[in-house]
């Protein structure tokens, strides 16, 4: 399978920082509006190949077929996707949790 | 297989896009792994509820109105701008907008004059056939707005106008994808049973005007922006003539 890497690293040689237990349960109820502020800031190339993937569980052939791209460019795009909703969702994890770790200034 | 492995391929192992051996290495790694099998609960638990919390099945049905409500809501008059009485502008700008002018043309702001002016080069220039290549099975919806939208939501994922100008006998007949100012903008076309054409679409994008309908000329094209109330978004409007820009500005309260 011919594969294209051009649009960044093949996603098995960098490390996933995936969201901790604690973050998820930080954001609780509100990981719905956390991820849809982070899709409106992600790059539509990244944005549409995500939902395809997430929301309508399209298959990376699938997606490839559908956007117009070729399969490397897929799984680099989503791992690039989630990487950036995985650390937006962290980041706001950190916000929601003002009193641990700093209680006096 | 150890973790270091594991948590490389956990997410094409999600997507159930391992080979069957590999599916069987972090299979038999997760089920052996506490820390891995934490790690894939919460990843699990995301993706379902993302799933959920994302689907967009199409627009909330009273969408459209309220945005019209909105635009309704806005200050009667619109700042009329023509450009062959630029100078008359001008000099009222220079009375009553000073101030508001170092606010509202701060640079990095879009002129809202070049803005009108590239869009209305470009009206016209989208194409039926933008559904047939980006998905086939779209060509079925022209006509139906409310599907046009979904299609957009679903399978291109930009933003789209949701003004709806079936009440002034135009039809929806397709859409491109403009590369715009850095961004991919869909842009969608109405026509009417004489050929007249609408082109219209919602950009994300500082522009230097105030929170107002605004309605300019350029090459002989009306151009109308109407920003909506979140998040600096506008919906921009090409009509092919003045005639064609008034119905629709009375039929959104601007008039």
């Amino acid at each position: 399978v011919a594969t294209d890497w051009s649009e960044g690293e093949p996603a098995a040689a960098q490390e996933v920082q995936y969201l901790s237990a604690d973050d998820l349960e930080t954001i609780g109820e509100q990981v719905g509006d956390a991820a849809r502020e982070t899709l409106l800031k992600m790059p539509p190339d990244l944005r549409i190949v995500f939902l395809l993937s997430s929301v309508d569980d399209l298959s990376y052939k699938e997606i490839s077929e559908t956007v117009g791209i070729p399969l490397g460019t897929v799984m680099s795009r989503l791992f690039r996707a989630r990487s950036f909703l995985r650390k937006e969702l962290s980041d706001a994890a950190k916000l929601r949790k003002p009193e641990s770790g700093r209680s006096t200034p | 297989m150890n973790c270091t492995k594991t948590l490389r391929r956990l997410d094409m192992y999600m997507d159930s896009e391992l080979s069957v051996p590999e599916n069987m290495e972090v299979l038999e790694h997760l089920n052996l792994c506490r820390s891995c099998q934490d790690v894939f609960q919460v990843e699990e638990k995301l993706r379902d509820t993302l799933k959920v919390e994302l689907a967009r099945p199409e627009p909330p049905a009273g969408l459209a109105d309220r945005v019209r409500r909105a635009v309704r809501e806005a200050p009667p008059q619109p700042a009329v701008i023509h450009r062959r009485r630029w100078w008359k502008v001008a000099a009222v700008a220079a009375v009553f907008l000073g101030v508001a002018a170092l606010v509202f043309l701060s640079p990095g702001r879009e002129q809202p004059q070049a803005l009108a002016a590239e869009v209305a080069a470009r009206h016209g220039s989208v194409r039926p056939e933008f559904y047939a290549t980006a998905r086939p099975d779209a060509m079925a919806l022209a006509g139906d707005r409310q599907g046009l939208q979904e299609f957009f939501h679903r399978f291109v994922s930009y933003e789209v106008c949701l003004h709806d100008f079936k009440p002034l006998g135009y039809t929806p007949v397709g859409g491109a994808v403009w590369k715009f100012r850095g961004q991919s903008v869909a842009w969608t076309t109405d026509r009417d049973s004489r050929g007249h054409v609408i082109s219209h679409a919602l950009v994300t994008m500082p522009i230097a005007m105030e929170k107002k309908p605004m309605l300019l000329v350029e090459s002989g094209r009306p151009v109308l922006l109407v920003p909506q109330e979140k998040l600096g978004r506008t919906c921009i409007f090409i009509f092919d003539d003045q005639a064609d820009a008034e119905p629709f500005l009375k039929m959104m309260g601007i008039r």
